[in-house]
């Protein structure tokens, strides 16, 4: 196996181009040890970790933000955010343990596509696009694209992910990550992203996701589209939880039953929206 | 006195002797050792639950550059060692009976290659259908696991056994059967509980090493020195003359390295190769290969009158010993006996089985089959609570056993701080209050308790102390700390009994080319056991040192008095004084050789009476010196997941003596932490007979996160007469009620009884929603 550190991202695109199987090392957190335990073994890898600017957050001018891939898990933990975007650092704290946090990056976590993962749930609540860099060009599409199925994304071979935007947040708005699992960082058995932003005591928008009970995050957006104008009582949320835990395609593993997993999701949905709600609505206040 | 500063020893809360080293990273672990020439060796695993080896092929294996050899179990003796039945190699020979079991080893210049040499090994099987189940075990015509059962040698005693069965006992007292009449409530259920994996921070891992001679020298993390030279001694056909048993530091065994491990097939490279060879294992490898606690199903029934009065209570117990016997018969043996409890029941009858089956082999695990049993007899006394509509503390009091009650076998309890324990445990729980005490939104809150009750006293042990010339003193147990802090606890034991400071006293780590002999860190009984002998042994040397300053003096040996610092005078004369150093040299160089005093024993506690409960096949001669606990647990259950959050723990265990309170308590949090993994979250899953959680990552422990801060440790002191400085034990006690006092917290909280462990959040969710 032969590491490359390059300090571009052309040359970078040029070392995965030469050797099929070539991979890009980011964090490392799930590709070392993958290779540990001999579930892979690239022939070369190819580290972002000098590429300029791959680990900057930008606030963009109309609000939003821009990240590069290797921003790290703990990076984001301390980011300072305005509404929604709130929902960066809440999710951050809540991923494995300090040490895997400070290496391991969101670019990574997004790329390895892991089902039970925090960001690909979160950032698909937050309606983040994702921007591809090939040999070939650029392109831009959002995430909930780029998520093609459990461990798959549309990335080609030789393909590097450079920037996840994220659009601005609502005017009084907020967002919250409800996570369950087994034990503290452990993946999550179920996770439920909520971004919403209020017009007034009513819904303007809501987007939610539910992670770890589907190949990639679960939206239902008939649901969401009923919830907007309404005051979210519990009878709107009850019946946003249900037909999600209807949408969610669970199996059977170590972590739950598929049964169980659609017992929870309601009352876990719920949960967050009823968060995120007297969030936004305290910011309104 | 000298104006030394005051003497550190029995009482205080001292650092442990090894904390520099292990907090500074310098603590040199088994697999941190290296000798000049040393191999790197890795086990293979058997991929089927059951099956024939029709053939095997090594060449490929053998021909990559750095493999040095390569054994199966066709070029191993076939010699068998175990526990009550020697059923077991180092390699599978002809048969392999779980997923896991090594059936070949390689020993390489380097890890990776002996690792990578591993996938070019050719086995081919026949596959044979597995026994996964106890019921599997035991069904009519079920297949044998050792269809060479018979022939294997065995420990007298075991008696007519069952096909696929281990160990069979029972324990009876009075009359159940008629008892039942007289109970105006018996409740009756059947409990289920897991195997656990022991989890310790370092996995299994020796280094061996052979002379011209053919002397083996081996290190390794064990339990004991004894056992691993025993084990090895029959393993490889050599007198035990031949075998020297090291133990650099452990870390953490929890009873999963109280037998040989690896060291066996290690030292078997070593032969092979004639260069030292080191084998550690990897998570998984240890996981899947090593030992479990046994998983058990329990069938309880306990009756009591309406005042609360127990009267009868019957349990019988099937524990899944896995492919091997390892110590399944003392697991049985010892669950049995801790079955009824710490309560006077008139009527008990307690039965058991251990069976075979093709799992990874179950072993002795904190708390040896006590936490099994107790899971349903604690849960069944809260049941009976709730069905009389009493506190299930009073119950628990009111059936209490004191100092000179019987416990079931008809010995005597010599101390007895089972009650205080309750009512200690009662008030920093702030109990009432806290029974009533209303839940926040979306959760239920509960809390219970359950009693506890363990050994601290068997078999053999011994000490030497040493007075060196200058007065200083070196210890030789050769008992092993794995990381509970026995070390330190000697030593105090050993300070305090000569009335010195503990910076005097030198500890020699555990050699059995060196050490006296030790069975080994288990069943709670170094601090009892070997502090005893430590004890005795320091009092025997300080008889020669009277005897020495009765000659210089020119008084009679009893006027001579033992004061603070290594000195002794007379009685009566402050200024007559001699130093350990004076009468040290003066034994070195003048007159009755250099002080050395010794002591051995064997667990010389009751026996049991044979007119008062009838034993079948009970595989120990003597055991006893009895220890008490009671646990409270609250909790709070998340009414949309299920999940169980522990909030407070109350453990108060009577220990006899705390001779150092800041380690008792230690190994009162650490047994209740890894208590609350039992009780919560903690289970090793098979599939089709294939593991499916070999791995942290899917294996889950309680983290830093995930344990309450909340746990309050409690010591009761009873003062044990026959103990050290009074003293008993506390090392597995505190894991052994938590399972039950958090089942007993979520009926409490939700109203429903759980009955299989862990209480996972689908588990209890279920349940709730089903109510
Ligand atoms: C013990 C443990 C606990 C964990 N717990 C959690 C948890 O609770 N929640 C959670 O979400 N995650 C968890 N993780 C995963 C962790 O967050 C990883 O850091 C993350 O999933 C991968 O990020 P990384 O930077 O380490 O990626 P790497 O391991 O470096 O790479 C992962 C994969 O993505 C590819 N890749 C990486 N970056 C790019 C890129 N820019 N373009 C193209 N391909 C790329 C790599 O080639 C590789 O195939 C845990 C990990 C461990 C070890």
């Amino acid at each position: 196996m032969d590491y490359f550190r390059p300090e571009s991202l052309e040359e970078a695109l040029g070392l995965l181009a030469e050797i099929p199987d070539a991979r890009c090392l980011a964090g490392g957190q799930t590709l070392v040890a993958m290779m540990n335990t001999r579930i892979v073994a690239p022939p070369r890898l190819v580290s972002l970790r000098d590429i300029p600017g791959l680990d900057q957050i930008e606030a963009l001018p109309n609000g939003g933000l821009r990240m590069g891939t290797m921003v790290t898990h703990e990076t984001l933990m301390n980011l300072s955010a305005n509404g929604a975007h709130r929902l960066l650092p809440e999710t951050a704290r809540q991923i494995a343990s300090p040490a895997i946090r400070a290496f391991g990056t969101v670019g990574g976590a997004l790329c390895h596509a892991d089902p039970a993962a925090d960001w690909p749930t979160a950032l698909v609540a937050l309606d983040a696009s994702v921007h591809v860099a090939g040999i070939d060009g650029k392109r831009r599409e959002p995430l909930a694209e780029f998520l093609v199925d459990a461990l798959t994304t549309t990335l080609e071979p030789g393909e590097i992910l450079t920037h996840i935007e994220i659009p601005p947040p609502g005017q009084t708005s907020a967002g919250a990550y409800v996570k369950f699992a087994r034990v503290e960082g452990d993946f999550a058995t179920v996770a439920v992203a909520v971004s919403l932003s209020l017009s007034g005591p009513t819904c303007e928008a809501i987007r939610i996701a539910v992670g770890g009970c589907s190949p990639v995050p679960t939206r239902d957006d008939a649901a969401e589209t009923g919830l907007v104008s309404t005051e979210l009582s519990e009878a709107d949320m009850q019946a946003v939880g249900n037909s999600l835990a209807t949408a969610i395609q669970p199996e059977d593993d170590g972590r739950a039953s598929a049964a169980y997993r659609r017992m929870v999701v309601p009352g876990l949905v719920q949960r967050a929206i009823t968060l995120a709600h007297d969030r936004a609505s305290e910011a309104r206040i | 006195m000298d104006g030394e500063a005051k003497l550190r020893g029995v009482g205080d809360s001292l650092p442990r002797l090894d904390a520099g080293d292990k907090v500074g990273g310098r603590a040199r672990y088994t697999d941190d050792l290296f000798r000049p020439g040393m191999l790197h060796a890795a086990l293979m695993g058997s991929p089927y639950p059951f099956a024939r080896i029709i053939s095997c092929d090594t060449s490929e294996a053998l021909a990559l550059p750095g493999v040095k050899a390569v054994l199966t179990g066709a070029d191993i003796p076939a010699n068998r060692w175990g526990g009550f039945i020697n059923d077991e190699t180092a390699l599978a020979i002809d048969i392999v009976r779980y997923v896991g079991e090594p059936i070949a080893a390689i020993a390489a210049t380097d890890l990776a290659t002996a690792r990578e040499a591993l996938d070019l090994i050719e086995f081919e099987f026949e596959e044979l259908d597995p026994v996964l189940t106890i019921d599997a075990a035991m069904a009519d015509g079920a297949p044998l696991i050792h269809e060479n059962f018979a022939e294997y040698e065995k420990r007298p005693g075991q008696g007519d056994l069952a096909p696929n069965q281990v160990s069979r006992q029972s324990i009876i007292e009075g009359d159940v059967e008629a008892a039942w009449a007289d109970c105006n409530v018996v409740v009756e259920n059947t409990y289920e509980v897991q195997a656990q994996s022991h989890v310790y921070i370092e996995p299994c891992s020796a280094l061996a090493e052979v002379d011209e001679s053919g002397k083996v020298t081996v290190w390794s993390a064990n339990q004991s020195i004894y056992k691993v030279q025993a084990s090895l001694s029959k393993a490889l056909g050599l007198p035990m003359s031949k075998v020297r048993a090291i133990t650099p530091p452990v870390g953490g065994a929890f009873g999963g390295k109280s037998g040989v491990t690896v060291q066996p097939i290690t030292v078997m490279l070593a032969q092979k190769t004639g260069r030292p060879v080191k084998l550690t294992l990897s998570r998984t490898d240890d996981m899947m290969m090593m030992r479990s606690r046994h998983a058990a199903r329990v069938r309880v029934r306990t009756g009591a009158m309406a005042d609360g009065t127990l009267v009868a209570h019957e349990l019988d117990v099937i524990y899944d010993g896995g492919a091997y016997a390892e110590d399944s018969a003392a697991v049985l043996g010892f669950g049995l006996l801790m079955a009824r409890g710490p309560y006077n029941i008139p009527h008990v009858k307690l039965t058991g089985s251990a069976v075979y089956t093709n799992k990874l082999r179950a072993g002795g695990f904190r708390g040896f089959g006590n936490p099994q049993v107790t899971f349903g007899t604690e849960q069944q006394i809260d049941e009976i609570a709730v069905r009389l509509k009493m506190d299930p503390i009073d119950l628990r009091l009111k059936n209490a056993l004191q100092t000179g009650d019987l416990w079931v076998g008809g010995q005597t309890v010599t101390s007895c701080g089972f009650r205080e324990c309750l009512e200690q445990v009662r008030d920093a729980a702030d109990w009432p209050t806290r029974r009533q005490a209303p839940a926040a939104n979306g959760k239920r809150r509960g809390i219970s308790v359950a009693g506890v009750s363990h050994i601290c006293g068997l078999l053999g042990t011994s000490a030497i102390v040493r007075v060196l010339e200058d007065g200083t003193i070196t210890l030789n147990t050769g008992a092993v700390d794995i990381g509970q802090g026995s070390d330190t606890v000697l030593a105090q034991i050993c300070a305090s009994s000569l009335r010195l400071d503990i910076g005097r006293v030198n500890l020699v780590a555990p050699d059995s080319d060196a050490s006296p002999y030790n069975w080994g860190t288990g069943g709670t009984r170094v601090t009892y056991m070997v502090g005893r002998a430590v004890e005795s042994a320091a009092g025997a040397a300080l008889e020669q040192i009277r005897q020495h300053a009765s000659e210089i003096f020119e008084c009679a040996p009893a006027d001579v008095e033992l004061r603070d610092g290594g000195h002794v005078g007379i009685v009566g004369v402050p200024e007559k004084e001699l130093s350990f150093a004076e009468i040290s040299g003066r034994a070195h160089y003048v007159t009755g050789g250099p002080i050395i005093g010794t002591h051995a024993l064997v667990y010389d506690g009751q026996e049991f009476d044979p007119k008062r409960a009838l034993m079948d096949h009970f595989p120990f001669a003597r055991i006893g010196t009895y220890v008490f606990g009671a646990q409270v647990v609250e909790v709070e259950v998340d009414e949309v997941t299920g999940q169980v959050e522990v909030l407070n723990v109350w453990s108060a265990h009577d220990v006899g003596r705390a001779i150092n309170p800041a380690a008792v308590e230690g190994q009162i949090q650490g047994g209740v932490v890894q208590g609350l993994g039992y009780a919560l979250c903690e289970e090793l899953t098979w599939e089709d007979g294939q593991p499916t959680n070999p791995t942290m990552m899917d294996y889950k422990v309680p983290g830093a996160l995930d344990t309450p801060t909340n746990i309050h440790p409690i010591i009761v002191e009873s003062e044990e007469e026959t103990g050290p400085f009074g003293a008993k034990g506390v090392g597995e006690p505190g894991l052994v009620g938590v399972a039950p006092a958090v089942a007993n917290a979520v009926a409490h909280a939700t109203g429903v009884r759980l009955t299989r462990l862990p209480l996972t959040p689908e588990s209890v969710l279920r349940a709730m929603t089903a109510e």
